[in-house]
């Protein structure tokens, strides 16, 4: 998911993906933040490190204390509060695939506390049957989503959510697509 | 119909267990813990409905009743397997215990079918302590007997069990072919035997999945040789602006294995039992299998049980505790749990961990770093 989403970001500004690396959790990224850097500085190439934040963290506090360096074409950014917290950005469009009325979606999207746990809350009073089979978990299970979750977001990302509005209502998205402007520019 | 719970007793590594399950169940437990003894049991009761107790327990089959009886077993002892189903409206239970009689032959000790609670058999009956070598045979394998359980024989017919061995299919011309072969001897056959209309949609499908994984791969079809031998040819892309047309000899073990899962994805509706899917994948395919087989499920509410070592195929945060059965071996035989019922993992995964992040380190064997310790060097 994360994936597609940097695809959908990325492409309007000509930016390409070339290499995905992790999906092994935070403390690989934060184990390997210094050799990022360092081979972003030697290779030249363009790198991107995005880390989730528990809700209880905090920002500007994390980027102080694990920024491995200055090189210009290394990028770290927070995603607050999931990944999902852009989706739920692009209201319009995720009420509708969500088979919700726009009103359940708030405005202020950053400050939801549990983004993904508000998009599985949401599907399982959606007018969709397939929204309300494949985004939340089966009743009464333990997991806190359904095994089709990732795949049918995925088709959100794809098909449907737009950029342009999410960066809108999401200053966390707008400030990661200002910054990967001006790796285009150099 | 699906099967809500099985108990087996004396069977291999099992001294007793008895397990609820779900549409779903993920196995996982260390080498040699029993999760491919475990899927033998469904095996078992597809070849007991298919050939009879005496060929399911054979020695080509399974090697006879003393392969079969847990190892762990103090005295001389039945082996039980019962099953309890379950479809739209109805319970089924099957139960059926046997030993082997002073011939050598594998007889029934007790066969007891149930309908939503009401028997429908349960022997030894009057005919059977008249006449007990008809003890040598179940009710369920005979046509004439099996009358008022017939959906049940046919559920368990129905099972099939898959572990595609791609050297096997590769070898056509070499290899001895087995009908309904697991490791695939069989599956160029298999594939041609559906009709055509069908054959071509499915293989349509395949070919979207597999390009996916691979590429270079453009098409995708099935064709018999001069000889009328199926043969299994992709297209791949190639400098030549036609392509290149290989068959199954020059496909790698990945692609071989790939598409016989697709395959057996799409064919069938009854238990589906596969072992270790995940075998010569690369990670990023592995990941999207639980998708795979969900979307699967959409279509055919199939049941599926899968035995695995792999960390990406239990990646997806939607497994929940419930599908995952985790294997301990102990003094007494192998122990099976659900993910639920360990307090541990069972916390992990409420608060958001993956069944790979929570579970599988329950699977670790405890000495096992020793094996960096061995010393195999003269």
């Amino acid at each position: 998911m994360d994936q597609k989403i940097m695809e959908k970001i990325c492409g309007p500004l000509g930016l390409g993906i070339g290499r995905v690396l992790g999906k092994k959790g935070r403390s690989f990224i934060e184990k390997n933040l210094r050799s990022f850097h360092q081979a972003a500085a030697q290779t030249g190439s363009n790198w991107l490190v995005l880390v989730d934040l528990d809700a209880d963290e905090c920002a500007p506090q994390y980027l102080h204390d694990h920024s491995p360096g200055s090189a210009h074409n290394f990028l770290l950014r927070v995603a607050v509060r999931e990944l999902e917290a852009w989706l739920l950005a692009d209201r319009e469009r995720i009420a509708n695939f969500l088979g919700v009325a726009e009103s359940k979606i708030p405005f202020r999207v950053e400050e939801v506390f549990d983004p993904k746990q508000l998009i599985v809350d949401l599907a399982r009073k959606s007018r969709k049957r397939e929204i309300r089979d494949d985004l939340p978990p089966q009743p009464g299970v333990t997991a806190k989503q359904g095994i089709l979750y990732n795949a049918r977001m995925g088709e959100f990302i794809n098909r449907y959510w737009r950029l342009e509005e999410a960066r809108k209502s999401s200053d966390s998205l707008n400030r990661m697509y200002a910054r990967l402007k001006s790796f285009r520019s150099r | 119909m699906h099967f809500s719970q099985i108990e087996l007793k004396n069977w291999k590594n099992f001294t007793r267990v008895e397990v609820p399950l779900r549409s779903r169940a993920f196995l996982i437990g260390p080498n040699a813990s029993g999760k491919s003894n475990f899927l033998d049991a469904f095996k078992f009761l597809r070849d007991l409905a298919a050939d009879g107790l005496e060929k399911a327990v054979s020695k080509e089959h399974r090697g006879g009743i003393k392969k079969l009886r847990s190892i762990y077993a103090r005295q001389y002892s039945a082996i039980e397997i019962n099953a309890t189903l379950q479809d739209s409206k109805d319970q089924w239970r099957y139960l059926i215990e046997f030993k082997q009689d002073k011939q050598r032959h594998p007889h029934v000790i007790k066969e007891v079918v149930e309908s939503n609670g009401k028997i429908l058999v349960s022997r030894p009956d009057n005919r059977d302590k008249e006449d007990p070598t008809l003890l040598q045979q179940t009710h369920l394998e005979q046509l004439s007997a099996n009358q008022s359980f017939r959906s049940i024989a046919e559920a368990f017919k129905s099972i099939r069990y898959l572990h595609i061995v791609p050297q096997i299919i590769r070898e056509q011309t070499r290899v001895i072919k087995q009908v309904e072969d697991p490791y695939g001897s069989d599956f160029l056959e298999h594939i041609w035997r559906v009709p055509q209309k069908t054959r071509n949609a499915w293989l349509k499908r395949i070919e979207q999945a597999v390009k996916a994984a691979t590429p270079q791969l453009e098409k995708m079809r099935s064709e018999k040789d001069d000889k009328g031998v199926p043969h299994f040819q992709v297209n791949l892309k190639h400098w030549r602006p036609q392509g290149f047309w290989q068959d199954e000899t020059d496909l790698s073990d990945g692609t071989l294995r790939l598409i016989g899962l697709l395959w057996a994805l799409l064919e069938g509706r009854g238990l589906l039992l596969l072992e270790e899917p995940e075998l010569s994948l690369h990670s990023e395919i592995i990941r999207h299998l639980a998708e795979m087989m969900a979307l699967m499920q959409k279509r055919t509410n199939r049941q599926i049980m899968v035995s695995t070592h792999s960390m990406e195929l239990l990646s997806n945060p939607g497994i929940p505790a419930e599908e995952i059965f985790l294997l301990t071996p102990g003094n007494n035989g192998t122990m099976i749990q659900t993910g639920a019922a360990i307090t541990e993992i069972k916390a992990l995964m409420e608060a958001g961990l993956s069944a790979a992040e929570a579970a599988i380190p329950h699977t670790v064997p405890e000495n096992v770093s020793q094996l960096s310790r061995i010393n195999l060097g003269k």
